[in-house]
């Protein structure tokens, strides 16, 4: 790069970082923000790291109001990409309906492109089985919910999708990794009024749309996984159904006829 | 979101159309692959929720998982399970105890031992197991 480009790319730095700063001055309507932004290109980047004390509020008062909940059903409508081998991202779509009676009782009904399966939490156990190869496996499970979730991930690798709903609005909600946080105004999901918020942290860029007014439940969910070059995304759409959950029959894993036994492998032997 | 799907819709039909004029299923035309297995769907995976544990460490980098485990497809063999079968019609001993595999070979029959279900195929047993959600087929000795 020669000097001229250079300086090019750094009055370029400056010119964005300076509209950036008239842009969010143009918001707050007070012109500070333009002052308080030196117009340097070091600038820039610290622009992207927003921190509003708001939208950290909205997520806590979403978790509280999910932590009210005592049987709950929700439809997870969801895209989730892969990557391959060789570095090409790829799309899968699916569903997982998720039926919880707090604290002790879950079941997951997941299908997606690639894999059907079963989860049941009875309180005593966790089985998980697989309805086209008929094969299931049962391991005891702690006496909550949130525990049963932790030692399925630690112990067995079996990391639960939307786990967030049951930590969310606990000392585990993961709220204080959170690095950055925006408002990003309305938005409709469902027809249901919602804010869209984006927050980042370690590891991840996600975004939450939480339904406006009395009944704060998250209704859109999008995490960007950033450990992965592509940048991969997992984006889902959340159908809550609050009268559903306290049939206490859906919980029990009853092995269908023909279905197999077959065994959960410690996540050491796992890998 | 309605127009999207009817594209996809049309993308599937017209493949499926050029797939039975070249006389092709279309189920067949798709192989097995391999997949990073990276994409977070969790916000706090559970290596943040554990205090005790370094933040940092990305637990999921090596973790290899095959999309199709749970598709009983008969030609469409990993190429160890197909390695061991092969073994097995040869030498019963050439499989290697303790070896993974993510599809079974043809002709295998279910065997129940201790009421755990195992799988005999040839003179090789697999025992079937879950690691995390997916299904995957370890070479072990003959159960008693």
């Amino acid at each position: 790069m020669n000097v001229n480009a250079e300086s090019a790319t750094t009055l370029r730095r400056i010119g964005a970082a300076l509209f950036a700063g008239i842009l969010l001055g143009a918001i707050t309507g007070t012109g500070a923000a333009l002052a308080q932004q030196p117009a340097t290109a070091s600038a820039a980047p610290s622009a992207t790291n927003e921190f509003d004390p708001k939208a950290i509020a909205a997520l806590k008062r979403m978790g509280a109001y999910l932590r009210t909940l005592k049987t709950f059903a929700v439809r997870s409508e969801a895209t989730k990409d892969e990557v391959l081998d060789s570095g090409q991202k790829i799309q899968f779509s699916g569903t997982v309906d998720i039926h919880a009676r707090l604290p002790d009782r879950l079941r997951l009904d997941v299908t997606s492109d690639r894999k059907q399966r079963q989860i049941y939490y009875d309180g005593k156990s966790v089985t998980q089985f697989a309805p086209r190869v008929g094969y299931y496996a049962s391991v005891e499970a702690p006496g909550t919910i949130r525990e049963t979730l932790t030692v399925a991930a630690d112990k067995y690798d079996l990391e639960v999708p939307l786990a967030d709903l049951f930590f969310w609005g606990t000392d585990q909600s993961g709220v204080d990794d959170i690095k950055s946080a925006i408002d990003l105004g309305p938005s409709r999901i469902d027809g249901v009024e919602c804010e869209h918020y984006a927050f980042r942290q370690v590891g991840v860029d996600w975004q939450l749309w939480i339904e406006s007014g009395k009944t704060p439940l998250p209704r859109k969910l999008v995490i960007t996984t950033l450990d992965e070059p592509s940048q991969p995304q997992y984006a889902t759409v959340l159908h809550w159904d609050l009268k559903s959950g306290g049939d206490s029959r859906m919980y029990a894993f009853v092995p269908p006829k023909g279905a197999r036994k077959i065994v959960m492998a410690p996540e050491a032997l796992a890998k | 979101m309605k127009r999207i799907d009817c594209r996809k819709l049309a993308v599937l039909t017209s493949l499926s159309a050029i797939a039975l004029m070249l006389g092709l299923a279309v189920p067949t035309t798709a192989a097995a692959r391999e997949v990073r297995n990276n994409t977070r769907t969790n916000v706090n995976s559970n290596v943040n929720r554990n205090v005790n544990v370094d933040k940092n460490v990305n637990v999921n980098t090596s973790r290899h998982v095959d999309v199709d485990v749970d598709v009983d497809r008969r030609r469409d063999y990993h190429p160890v399970a197909t390695a061991a079968a092969v073994g097995a019609t040869v030498a019963v001993t050439s499989a290697i105890v303790g070896s993974m595999v993510r599809t079974l070979p043809p002709a295998c029959s279910a065997v129940i031992v201790n009421g755990i279900t195992y799988q005999q195929c040839g003179g090789t047993w697999y025992q079937p197991q879950y690691a995390g959600s997916s299904v995957q087929y370890v070479v072990i000795n003959p159960p008693r």
